[in-house]
């Protein structure tokens, strides 16, 4: 429904967004991942025409986006820190956009109270947003950016400024209710857990680039970039040309087909401590270095007999540091890096 | 904005604008705030007439000629009455006038007629003398002084009060009274004089009403303290006139030595792009009338200019005339008025 | 706000123009003048100046009485900050707030009030006078430079002390304990921690009392006479008396070249005390002995007297004749007679300032408005636009009133007689005042406010009207009352411009106290209380609003 073609957009000299492209399907929910200052929100905000002068074609339904102003586009926007009208009540609030809309009085009524039922803030229409809790304000303002019945949300980081608890709650929360609406959605975050719980798709950025688009778990399970990798902070990687270069004969041989990437990932979540059944694999022998309790499991520092170390993770606690130990890695979990 | 928050908006506007026209004709009067004349004899000009007079004072006779000026394009009035001869040249300079030649001046003295253009018609003269406090000199057994350079003796310490030459005419006469006495030369010029005086502790106020009525200790007054004030030949007569009971001798006296007084004469003119051009015409040539002519003397302590006007009985009983008054050459005055003032303000004001 | 929409552009070139028009051309008037006065250049206006003395003095003295009066008005104001910095007590914030009203009074309207207290017919003179039994009056003070000094301290008492408590009170009491746990003594926690600590906050304050007295002009011309003349006297006396226009005008120029200085000066030292404000905020507490007690009383009955019995003194004075309560003097207002002073009643000038005012604050608020939004429009523009915003405040209403009469004289901006000439000048004179309430109103505005508006739907206008209008209103009527107590009190320039019928409160209260009628002087009190009542009201309406912290002032 939403494709950006080329896009390529820099300001003070400084290249913010370079040769973007991407679609988003209808009822979509898409997320941009990446660092701070890799051009995430600044995608966001080209699409929402808050920033002009960009080189490339954005279209809705086949519309050029590009000469229509902000205010005549129908998209929602959420803020990270809300942006609420602090001289409005949360009924004037959520009613905004319908008041722009010049909709009747009755429907505009109609409209917040469904909106305030659906985040669940039935009650507090005549609240002053500025005494209303965190989460309550991010309701808030989601209210508000969906009563216009926008053919598309955009939120910019919107769970940035609460607590870790209250975003896990959320989190699943807003996909809920952004299906059951069945709206087309951009979700922009820095943070992972975020992105695979909301998001059908994931764009990782990375300095003004898009990396990958995938599916959370293609994404996570097979990472297309040495970038990616780090970013989703999976260990065990290692370049090939580098000083860690993997001696190990097994290995080497499997290696060797992916000689032309200029780095390898060695799956943490496909090594195992006994041997897989149903899938190749190859044996390596080890000892453990490094023990460290994390509470669900063991952080499991293991170091080969070439002298390369690879990380997983146990529930063993039978596993001891100092014990030799043998492990087994799957070998479809040996990835090129580019 | 909705209309309703523009409305007082444009209330407000629509309230300042000027009050309509009158209907009756009015001719305005731009004068020093020292000018006085009797309500009868105004009344008698508006029913001859039917034109409504309004007097419109601006401050010090200086004051009043430099408003005139700066708002030449724009006349405050129709006519312009107080320039004195001592003020008259920086007036005509600017050229504010238009000139009107009234038929009355057939009956006005020759010497008294300074500008044969009639931009300006003369109407009062007046010595500008020392006046003193009676009483205050018998009481102290105080002589009086009989020359300028007396006033800076220490006999005569903190008892004088002058106005400023730059704001007041009697004041600028006074000033030139002294330039006449001392001149601008040579190692002791009338600067250093003022010098002196200033250091025996003259007090210098801006107009003559303050002077006269503020600071004289005449009797009649409740805050003056200085015996001798700078006013005029013909104040002490006034004194009398307005003194109830009527004393049978002066309370105040003016000195007439040689050389302590300088003669005044006060112009009316017609101001150039006023509003009713005729009516102040006509107005200019009531003020010659005998009618205002007589007025004037106890008004304002000065003579007419009329030859046939009569003087007050007091007037001719106590008035006392200079024989030999100051005389500083006009076109010396023309040339050098604002240096002498610049350096007397230099001198006296610190 | 990035780039506006090309109409919005037209809005912002309304207050270029009208500054350009009404300030800097009378400014460029004044420099003909006094360059080129006969048409060739000649500027004996300049070189009368540097030669004759009397001007370089003048200058010192204008100097000289400004420290005297700021080094007067900071002796006086320590001890009292002090006092509001430490203790907490019934009715200090009622004190704080009523000690700002002196700031808000005309000139004027303090000169007569003053003279009422302690002039030569005052108060404190008659009851001297029936106590002792003297037929002359002990109090002398009319034209004496002492005289000056305590109108200067009277007037910038607040101002110094809410700048130092303000600052006092966001500086840790922790440095004087720890002190005084080391052995140091009161005087030795005065010279060694409490002085040089405040130093930042005594050296604003001093500047900002410097200034004010610097440019102190209807309290001089009034208490202190010819003799006492400063730069803004000297300006007024040679363009109105001595007609001496070029050494008028070379004296504006010196006084806007000094002043500008000065300003730039006193926002380099604002800036040093923004960033050097401490985040602990020192408590104030409850006195617990006697000693503490008998200060706090001590000082707030000096603040009382100081501030209020000048204006208790007027009050007095007006209702009273001959010893009587009489309210003569009030119903005198409404005649006037040939013979009288003013071309108009004095009720009449009190209708005349009202509309002036009234149109100076709108004209005043939509100026100010729209050049607040082109000063916080980023941008190098932006840079150069706010001290030119300033220039009017840092040139004298004198000097406006100046320029205004020699350049508005002729076509196309013949507006010499016209009456629309004042609200203008008062605008002017308002305008910094407007800005300084507005802009920052304007700055707190996130931007992320605009931008979910804008997603919103809404347009360009729509949104400063459901936006920025609510958000800014505090800051708009904070504005709009300083304006119209501004304009209400203005004397300098009105005194220039107001003539005929369109003569206001302040320029009528002068020109009655001049005339030795007594019954002239009766009506300039009783017009000076009503003046100081209108300002009294727009006062308390200010300093409710301002609880909320709108504003620099």
């Amino acid at each position: 429904m939403l494709d950006i073609n080329h896009v390529s957009y820099a300001y003070d000299s400084f290249e913010a967004l370079r040769d973007v492209s991407l679609t988003v399907g209808q009822g979509e929910i898409l997320c941009l991942l990446g660092p701070s200052g890799c051009g995430k929100t600044t995608l966001l905000r080209v699409i929402a025409g808050l920033e002009t002068g960009y080189k490339g074609q954005i279209s809705i339904v086949g519309q050029d986006l590009e000469n229509k102003p902000v205010h005549e586009r129908d998209f929602g926007l959420m803020f990270q820190d809300f942006a609420l009208f602090p001289h409005m009540t949360v009924w004037q609030n959520i009613a905004y956009g319908l008041k722009r809309q010049k909709l009747p009085q009755q429907e505009i009524q109609n409209r917040v109270e469904d909106m305030l039922g659906r985040v669940g803030l039935s009650g507090l229409d005549k609240r002053d947003v500025n005494l209303l809790s965190g989460g309550q304000k991010q309701r808030v303002a989601l209210a508000r950016s969906l009563a216009p019945n926008p053919r598309l949300l955009m939120l910019d980081e919107p769970l940035g400024s609460l607590d870790a608890l209250l975003r896990d709650q959320l989190i699943i929360e807003l996909r809920d209710i952004i299906k059951s609406v069945g709206l087309t959605a951009i979700y922009v975050t820095h943070d992972q857990k975020e992105a695979f719980a909301i998001a059908d798709r994931i764009a990782v950025m990375n300095r003004g680039q898009i990396e990958q688009v995938d599916t959370p778990q293609n994404l996570y399970y097979a990472p297309r970039t040495e970038f990616i990798a780090r970013f989703l902070g999976l260990s065990n990687i290692f370049k090939l040309d580098s000083s860690d270069m993997i001696h190990h004969r097994l290995l080497s041989s499997v290696l060797a087909d992916y000689s032309s990437a200029p780095a390898v990932l060695i799956h943490p979540v496909g090594i195992y401590l006994d041997a897989p059944i149903d899938r190749p694999y190859i044996e390596l022998n080890g000892q453990v270095e490094q023990l460290i309790f994390r509470g669900e499991y063991y952080q499991t520092a293991i170091r080969m007999t070439d002298g390369m170390t690879l990380y997983t993770t146990t529930r063993k606690s039978s596993v001891v540091i100092g014990e030799p130990l043998t492990i087994f890695v799957a070998t479809e979990y040996i990835l090129p890096l580019n | 904005m909705s209309l309703r928050n523009l409305l007082p908006l444009f209330l407000m506007l629509i309230l300042s604008l000027p009050v309509l026209a009158q209907d009756n004709e009015t001719v305005v009067v731009v004068t020093h705030d020292s000018f006085a004349i009797s309500e009868d004899v105004l009344l008698q000009f508006e029913d001859e007439t039917g034109i409504t007079v309004e007097i419109l004072r601006s401050g010090d006779a200086g004051q009043m000629v430099n408003q005139s000026i700066l708002s030449k394009n724009n006349p405050l009035g129709d006519v312009l009455y107080g320039v004195d001869n001592t003020f008259l040249s920086r007036a005509l300079d600017a050229d504010i006038f238009v000139p009107y030649e009234s038929p009355a001046l057939e009956f006005v003295a020759e010497d008294l007629q300074l500008d044969d253009q009639y931009r300006v018609t003369p109407i009062d003269f007046g010595d500008v003398c020392l006046n003193y406090d009676v009483a205050y000199f018998a009481d102290n057994g105080l002589d009086l002084p009989e020359s300028l350079a007396d006033l800076a003796e220490s006999d005569y310490a903190d008892l004088l009060v002058v106005e400023n030459p730059a704001t007041s005419s009697p004041g600028l006469a006074f000033m030139l009274a002294t330039i006449a006495e001392f001149g601008t030369e040579g190692d002791y010029t009338f600067l250093e004089y003022w010098d002196e005086l200033r250091e025996n502790g003259v007090l210098v106020v801006d107009g003559w009403s303050e002077a006269y009525y503020g600071e004289f200790s005449a009797p009649g007054r409740d805050t003056g303290t200085r015996p001798l004030v700078v006013s005029y030949a013909s104040s002490p007569p006034v004194e009398v006139y307005f003194s109830d009971p009527a004393p049978e001798e002066a309370v105040t006296g003016a000195i007439v030595a040689d050389n302590m007084c300088f003669r005044q004469i006060e112009f009316v003119g017609v101001l150039d792009g006023a509003n009713n051009i005729d009516g102040a015409q006509q107005f200019v040539d009531f003020m010659l009338s005998k009618t205002f002519q007589e007025d004037i003397p106890l008004n304002m302590f000065v003579f007419p200019v009329l030859e046939d006007a009569e003087l007050p009985e007091v007037f001719v009983e106590f008035v006392a005339i200079p024989e030999n008054p100051a005389i500083v050459d006009y076109e010396l005055i023309d040339e050098n008025r604002e240096e002498w003032i610049q350096s007397w303000t230099e001198v006296m004001l610190r | 706000m990035r780039l506006p929409e090309r109409w919005w552009y037209g809005l912002y070139l309304i207050p270029l123009v009208f500054l350009t028009l009404f300030f800097l051309y009378p400014l460029a008037s004044i420099l003909d003048v006094s360059l080129r006065p006969d048409g060739d250049f000649e500027p004996s206006g300049f070189v009368r100046l540097f030669t004759s003395t009397y001007y370089a003095e003048t200058l010192i003295f204008t100097v000289y009485q400004a420290v005297l009066s700021t080094a007067l008005t900071i002796a006086l104001v320590m001890p009292s900050a002090y006092i509001m910095t430490r203790y907490r007590f019934r009715g200090k914030s009622l004190l704080m707030s009523l000690s700002t009203l002196p700031f808000v009074l005309p000139t004027v309207v303090v000169a007569v009030a003053f003279m009422s207290l302690i002039g030569q017919r005052g108060l404190v003179n008659d009851v001297l006078k029936t106590l002792f039994s003297l037929d002359y009056a002990p109090i002398q003070l009319e034209r004496t430079l002492a005289i000056i000094l305590i109108v200067h301290v009277f007037y910038n008492y607040a101002v110094a002390l809410r700048l130092i408590v303000s600052y006092w009170s966001s500086i840790g009491i922790e440095t004087e304990e720890v002190a005084r746990t080391l052995g140091a003594k009161e005087w030795e926690l005065w010279r060694d921690i409490r002085l040089p600590l405040l130093r930042p906050a005594l050296l604003s304050a001093s500047a900002l009392v410097f200034i004010f007295t610097f440019t102190s002009f209807g309290v001089i011309l009034i208490l202190g006479g010819i003799r006492f003349s400063t730069l803004e006297v000297q300006i007024y006396y040679q363009a109105v008396n001595i007609f001496n226009l070029p050494l008028a005008g070379a004296l504006s120029l010196v006084q806007i070249g000094v002043m500008f200085l000065m300003m730039v000066v006193y926002t380099r030292m604002q800036n040093q005390i923004q960033t050097s404000l401490k985040g602990s905020k020192l408590v104030a507490r409850f006195p617990r002995n006697n000693r503490e007690k008998w200060s706090i009383r001590f000082s707030v009955l000096f603040i009382i007297v100081l501030l209020f019995s000048p204006l208790l003194a007027l009050i007095l004075r007006s209702v009273s004749i001959g010893g009587e309560f009489n309210l003569t003097n009030y119903l005198n207002l409404t005649e006037s007679s040939r013979g009288s002073l003013l071309f108009i009643t004095p009720v009449e000038s009190i209708w005349n300032s009202l509309r002036f005012a009234g149109i100076a604050t709108v004209f005043a608020l939509i100026l100010g408005t729209i050049s607040s939004y082109l000063i916080n429009y980023r941008g190098r523009f932006a840079k150069v636009l706010d001290p030119v915003f300033m220039l009017p405040l840092a040139t004298s209403a004198v000097t406006l009133g100046f320029g205004f009469i020699i350049a508005l004289d002729e076509p196309p901006l013949n507006l010499r007689s016209s009456w629309i000439i004042i609200p203008i000048s008062h605008t002017l004179v308002a305008l910094p005042f407007v800005i300084r309430s507005v802009l920052p109103a304007i700055r707190a505005i996130p931007k992320s406010l605009h931008e979910a508006g804008r997603v919103l739907g809404a347009k360009p206008y729509e949104l400063w009207r459901t936006i920025d209008l609510p958000l800014i209103s505090r800051g708009l009527v904070v504005g709009a009352t300083f304006a119209f107590t501004v304009s209400m009190g203005e004397f300098g320039a009105s005194l220039f411009v107001a003539q005929r019928d369109s003569i206001t409160m302040p320029v009528v209260i002068y020109r009655l106290i001049g005339d030795p009628i007594l019954s002239s002087y009766g009506q300039a009190l009783a017009m000076s209380v009503l003046l100081m009542l209108v300002c009294a009201i727009g006062f308390v309406a200010i300093e409710r609003i301002r609880v909320a912290g709108v504003g620099e002032f």
